[in-house]
């Protein structure tokens, strides 16, 4: 089925997985390769070389008007030709973002990119051992050299903070840290659950009352600062009520809609989104169009979890019972994010 | 660059019917060449991803306020100021990108000193920083 017989798509966003591969060992990781998805597709696929990527991309965009490609992985320069990957995208007029732990973006790697990308680089704390036990690597000097000349040569860049029980209430601190080192934003997402994730739950998910403190300290940070701090990873309001933060901007789950980040893994399959398993179709075989408009995508997007449908919250219909996928990932089925219960129940404990 | 501000009263569905802005359409639309981005009317609808897309913010120095630019067309911008969603006429503006919402210089110094008291930075790393980072101030 052509796109033209499907209708226009509207979705301008593509996620492009190039390798699964990642030398970080964060236990907080929601990729499901890294911890052990419930349906991983077959990883014994070839994996796409970079014409077929061009290939790909090029024929996502006559189905939808793309504009932004993210470029992530794993950690995507573990892949050797990614910056050659990324000069096709740029070259091709996408907006390319590089998704990366910032490790291996070195001087010599920095050359080999095109200008005008921008970066999303994982700063997890303010300290080297903060940083260094989150990521499971010894990493922190590296990276803020790296982000030091990354901001020297014009690059623009947010950093990252995925906010556990460890470093939450070290929020301010490391915002001031990437503020000084020259960040246009703060992107805070708290822990999103995967199944790999589950032995270390009590160490991981932050109590409703410590994530509310966390929140404030970067509220509080945006105030002093200036530079602008969003939540990508959605915080339903029933854990925390986010009108109460009007210097952070809060993101949903697009569920499909315009902002859908649908994710091409290195293999070419089609997935919902970076956080979910579930393969759609094969973009090897199907055109994206058909692949959106299939059933399974349909059933995908579907619905709220039984829990939310007594929710009175005015943002309900944003929030959507959080994240589908950990919900997925971490139960094996479609129930309200695990996020919310168990930040609940710390905060009971 | 001074940036002159005058902010409509005008109702919000009359100022949408006159020039023809949807601010929940949730569309790029077009200025002078440069994109801004259409968010919508609540601000919980601004797509996080799109923080690194340039230009989402821009910084109204008259009133030193923040605002988010949410579309801008024929002379007018819609912007969300203080949670309120406004119509304001373009006299004079240009659009600052996510670089030029770097820290000024001085707190930036001022920041890296404290890590490299703390310990948390090495002595050449600030000295790098120091010397070679230059973050420039909105203006």
């Amino acid at each position: 089925m052509k796109a033209s017989a499907l209708g226009r798509l509207p979705h301008s966003y593509l996620t492009l997985e190039l390798t699964r591969s990642c030398n970080n060992a964060c236990r907080h990781c929601y990729n499901y390769f890294r911890s052990g998805g419930r349906m991983e597709p077959s990883s014994d696929r070839p994996v796409l070389s970079r014409a077929e990527i061009r290939s790909l991309v090029a024929r996502v965009a006559r189905d939808t008007p793309l504009e932004y490609v993210a470029v992530t992985g794993g950690e995507p320069f573990l892949r050797p030709d990614c910056a050659e990957i990324v000069g096709d995208l740029v070259e091709a007029g996408f907006k390319v973002i590089v998704i990366t732990n910032g490790v291996l973006l070195t001087p010599s790697q920095l050359r080999r990119l095109p200008g005008g990308i921008n970066f999303e680089i994982t700063l997890l704390g303010h300290t080297p051992e903060l940083h260094n036990q989150l990521a499971g690597a010894a990493v922190f000097d590296t990276i803020l050299w790296n982000l030091a000349r990354l901001a020297r040569s014009g690059s623009q860049f947010v950093t990252t903070f995925v906010s556990t029980k460890l470093n939450a209430l070290e929020v301010f601190r490391t915002y001031e840290l990437a503020a000084a080192l020259g960040a246009g934003a703060f992107m805070y997402n708290r822990v999103n659950l995967s199944r790999g994730a589950k032995p270390y739950v009590s160490e991981l998910v932050p109590s409703a009352a410590m994530l509310r403190e966390s929140l404030t300290q970067l509220q509080n940070a945006v105030r002093q600062y200036q530079i602008p701090a969003v939540c990508s990873v959605p915080i339903p309001p029933c854990v925390v009520e986010v009108a109460d933060f009007p210097e952070i901007q809060f993101g949903w789950c697009p569920r499909g809609g315009r902002d859908a980040y649908y994710t091409v893994d290195p293999t070419g399959l089609l997935r919902p989104c970076n956080h979910s398993s579930d393969v759609l179709g094969d973009l090897r075989q199907q055109s994206f169009a058909e692949i959106v408009a299939c059933r399974k995508t349909k059933v995908f997007w579907q619905g709220i979890p039984a829990e939310c449908a007594q929710c009175r919250h005015p943002l309900k219909a944003q929030c959507g019972g959080g994240c589908p996928a950990a919900a997925d990932e971490f139960y094996g089925r479609r129930r309200m994010d695990p996020f919310c219960r168990l930040a609940r129940t710390e905060e009971k404990s | 660059m001074a940036t002159k501000v005058k902010v409509t009263q005008q109702p919000v569905e009359e100022l949408e019917q006159k020039y023809g802005v949807k601010a929940k359409d949730g569309t790029l639309d077009y200025a002078e060449g440069k994109y801004f981005l259409v968010v919508g009317r609540n601000r919980t609808e601004l797509d996080p991803r799109h923080l690194v897309a340039p230009e989402p913010i821009v910084r109204l120095f008259e009133t030193k306020a923040t605002v988010k630019v949410i579309a801008a067309k024929d002379g007018i911008m819609v912007i969300v100021w203080n949670g309120k969603l406004k119509f304001v006429p373009i006299l004079c503006y240009k659009p600052i990108n996510v670089l030029a919402k770097r820290l000024d210089l001085e707190v930036a110094n001022l920041i890296l000193s404290k890590a490299l008291e703390e310990k948390r930075i090495t002595p050449e790393f600030h000295a790098y920083t120091t010397a070679t980072m230059t973050p420039k101030s909105a203006s």
